[in-house]
């Protein structure tokens, strides 16, 4: 079987939707179906840094990414994307679909400009999309009715959560799968002789409860001695990639008032966000949504 | 979540965090029983393998193809 796995962003900047598409398209193949992804790609140089002002992956797509645009960052939904809103992105998705004879085709935030918009409008074989975002969905204001009606064409919907799910149906009615984001499960993790020290993951924006973590983090430090390490992406800097450390101690007991901050990106972020999580004592993630401790 | 793999408290509630934080820092039984309990739960749910076997199951089911249809 062959998949085409249509991504609205650039596989220059990582982020969630782009690095969930490059599992799925890993674990696809182990069970031995034929993919390719179908892409931004923003090549390294000076047009790249004009639009882009934070580091990206550089060097040459994998032979299994098929480039369809560059990107521009559009702000959506508490986050930066690098979205594909070249017009001649519309072109290259035609031209690649008559190529490429795909039995199927999975649009990832199907109702995202250009790749997805376009696949739906000129490609009739069959179509399965994932819905990623949870939240108001602002854009959907806009897109809803213009081209809220492309959305019949897709033979299957799954939303990646049951927040996902409910944001979806707010604009696009019907059933939705839901089907998580897989994890990187490592083979093993020694519970024992880990580092005193707390770790939070996620982005920094109200829905994923750092601020609660920060107003609680005081008293957890006076009575534990503690440390805090803050890994995720930081959305006032456009990166959904870069993971930050900070350091912040009790203000009675540091001469330092203010966390201080590391910025890494790319692969280098990912495996630290890793490392830091399989040394930690907790991972808190104190969600604005039912929060949780642990 | 579920209380074999996590502790929850209300949402925006800091007091109640910091409290739930200190307790799970002070033992170690339970927050080793939690850990091995979500890992227990990652691998079960949120596999890309597993994942992956229900894409393709819907793949198939869309595209009408059959599993066989599927190269080796």
């Amino acid at each position: 079987m062959k998949v085409g796995i249509v991504v609205p962003f650039s596989w220059s900047f990582w982020g969630a939707v782009v690095e969930h598409a490059e599992l799925q398209a890993a674990a696809l193949r182990r069970l031995g179906a034929d993919v390719r992804l179908l892409m931004g790609n923003d090549p390294p140089g000076q047009f790249t840094r004009a639009l882009h002002p934070r580091v990206g992956r550089h060097g040459t797509p994998p032979p299994d990414v098929i480039p369809v645009g560059r990107s521009v960052i559009v702000p959506a939904n508490g986050s930066l994307p690098n979205v594909i809103i070249s017009p001649r992105s519309i072109l290259r998705i035609k031209r690649v679909l008559a190529e490429e004879r795909f039995d199927v085709l999975h649009l990832h935030e199907p109702m995202t400009p250009i790749p997805c918009i376009a696949a739906l409008a000129l490609w009739d074989g069959p179509m399965v999309g994932t819905h990623h975002a949870s939240g108001d969905l602002g854009w959907m204001r806009i897109a809803t009715p213009v081209l809220g009606f492309l959305a019949e064409r897709l033979d299957h919907r799954i939303a990646v959560s049951a927040e996902a799910r409910a944001s979806a149906q707010r604009w696009l009615p019907g059933e939705y799968e839901v089907i998580p984001n897989g994890v990187l499960i490592p083979e093993a993790v020694d519970a024992a002789g880990r580092e005193h020290r707390f770790v939070f993951a996620g982005r920094h924006e109200p829905r994923k409860g750092l601020q609660v973590l920060l107003r609680a983090w005081p008293e957890v430090h006076r009575r534990t001695g503690a440390r805090l390490r803050v890994a995720g992406a930081d959305p006032t800097t456009g990166s959904t990639c870069s993971a930050s450390s900070a350091r912040t101690t009790s203000r009675r007991s540091s001469r330092r008032r203010r966390p201080s901050w590391r910025r890494r990106s790319g692969a280098r972020a990912s495996g630290w966000c890793s490392r830091a999580r399989s040394r930690a004592r907790l991972r808190s993630s104190p969600r604005t949504s039912p929060g949780t401790a642990t | 979540m579920s209380p074999e793999t996590s502790v929850a408290v209300p949402p925006g509630d800091a007091d109640a965090l910091a409290e739930a934080l200190v307790a799970l820092v002070a033992d170690e039984e339970r927050r080793v029983a939690r850990g091995a309990a979500a890992r227990r739960v990652a691998i079960e749910r949120y596999s890309w393998d597993d994942i992956a076997r229900r894409l393709l199951g819907i793949y198939e089911r869309v595209t009408g193809l059959q599993p066989a249809s599927v190269a080796a």
